[in-house]
């Protein structure tokens, strides 16, 4: 398949919308009576031109390459921002975040990053076995590993600041309220806030949270945290694939029952779409959804007030203003 | 070494044959755009606003 012309990217845009905007709007009412603080409330430590982050997802590179090891060789001293479902890598890794952010209105799915108490009550399906993003998570004994997670989050969590959006499910967040996590809070931006019955507005309107750009996806969200609200000017990327690497069984792609559902399970490699990355030399595939989030990112990228820096060493991120650099490289500025 | 002679015309209008073809490379399309809709959005909804990533009311 080609990559995704504007008018897909618009439908998957609009699929999104169907997706959160209700759902992530009811969220929000739940949530209103623990909104305290919102981002506003963060006043930038580590501003002015040479200020850095790096921003930790959850992708594939983030095993292969394990950059924990080397943020901590090398005694960073920036701002380290993880997307949810990095939470558990990182803090394994003994690389304790300043931030961590969440935006999926889904009650169960990013649960599992912050230990979910309510595993056994879950619907039984194939993720844990199948896509789990954290590798460590993936596989079999569920339990113990839940256990584990809920052990890790609530010991570090008092000292983790959580970026989270209204839209996120209320039995979330008063998990990440048990682990001790001071909440700061955003809308994301749903549709053009000037159009009537906006879900922006009304999101506005009900919390007074400031509405911030969400790029469909966590990572991005974690991305724009760092540049518009801690007025970061240079954001490292690490574990932001939107991809998968050649050889990945498609079994193992996060839209793997929908894309069998819609092509069949003998075509489904078509709906995959096949992009060179020129820096590693090697053809890496995505499906439509996270073309959406990349062709998204690298759009924002040429127009945002920072410098974005790949470290991932790995997927399709690359365009206007982003620099392709090893995450040694980036660390070796020493910038703080 | 003899043929086949089939007891059927071929139609001689190409362009009927490209219609077909197109209707059918749309047909694709619409259905492939109708799967995203129902199956593919993502984590959270994506919209960017005249270059705008944080709006805070009018003001």
């Amino acid at each position: 398949m080609k990559r995704l012309t504007k008018r897909q990217r618009d439908i998957i845009g609009a699929a999104s919308l169907d997706y959160t905007g209700n759902f992530g709007l009811e969220n929000a009412k739940d949530n209103l009576s623990l909104i305290k603080k919102t981002v506003i409330d963060l006043v930038p430590e580590k501003t002015g031109p040479e200020s850095s982050a790096i921003v930790v997802s959850g992708g594939p590179s983030l095993y292969k390459q394990d950059p924990a090891v080397i943020i901590k060789e090398m005694g960073y001293k920036g701002t380290i921002i993880a997307a949810d479902a990095a939470l558990g890598y990182c803090l394994r890794s003994g690389l304790i975040p300043d931030y961590v952010v969440s935006v999926d209105p889904h009650r169960a799915f990013i649960m599992r990053w912050y230990g979910d108490p309510d595993l056994d009550k879950r619907e039984k399906t194939d993720y844990f076995k199948r896509q789990e993003l954290d590798l460590t998570l993936r596989g079999g004994e569920e339990a113990e590993k839940n256990r584990n997670q809920i052990i890790l989050v609530n010991k570090y969590g008092p000292k983790i600041k959580a970026v989270i959006a209204t839209s996120v499910a209320n039995n979330v967040v008063l998990r990440l309220i048990e682990a001790g996590m001071d909440l700061y809070w955003w809308n994301p931006i749903y549709d053009d806030w000037d159009k009537p019955d906006s879900f922006t507005r009304r999101a506005f309107e009900m919390n007074g949270a400031p509405c911030m750009v969400g790029g469909g996806n966590v990572g991005t969200s974690s991305w724009v945290f760092a540049h518009t609200i801690l007025k970061i000017k240079h954001i490292a990327l690490v574990g932001m694939d939107f991809s998968y690497s050649p050889g990945t069984k498609l079994y193992n792609t996060q839209r793997y029952h929908e894309m069998r559902e819609f092509f069949g399970e003998d075509k489904m490699e078509e709906g995959y779409i096949k992009i060179w990355n020129p820096y590693l030399k090697e053809t890496w595939f995505t499906d439509p959804t996270y073309d959406w989030y990349t062709q998204g990112f690298v759009e924002m990228a040429s127009k945002a007030d920072c410098i974005t820096y790949n470290c991932t060493e790995g997927g399709i991120i690359f365009g206007k203003n982003i620099k392709w650099i090893k995450l040694r490289d980036f660390l070796k500025k020493e910038r703080s | 070494m003899g043929y086949l002679k089939g007891n059927y015309k071929i139609k001689k209008d190409a362009s009927a044959g490209k219609d077909v073809s197109k209707k059918s490379a749309r047909s694709s399309t619409e259905k492939f755009e109708e799967f995203a809709r129902a199956r593919l959005g993502g984590s959270i909804a994506f919209v960017m606003k005249k270059g705008t990533f944080l709006w805070a009311g009018d003001k």
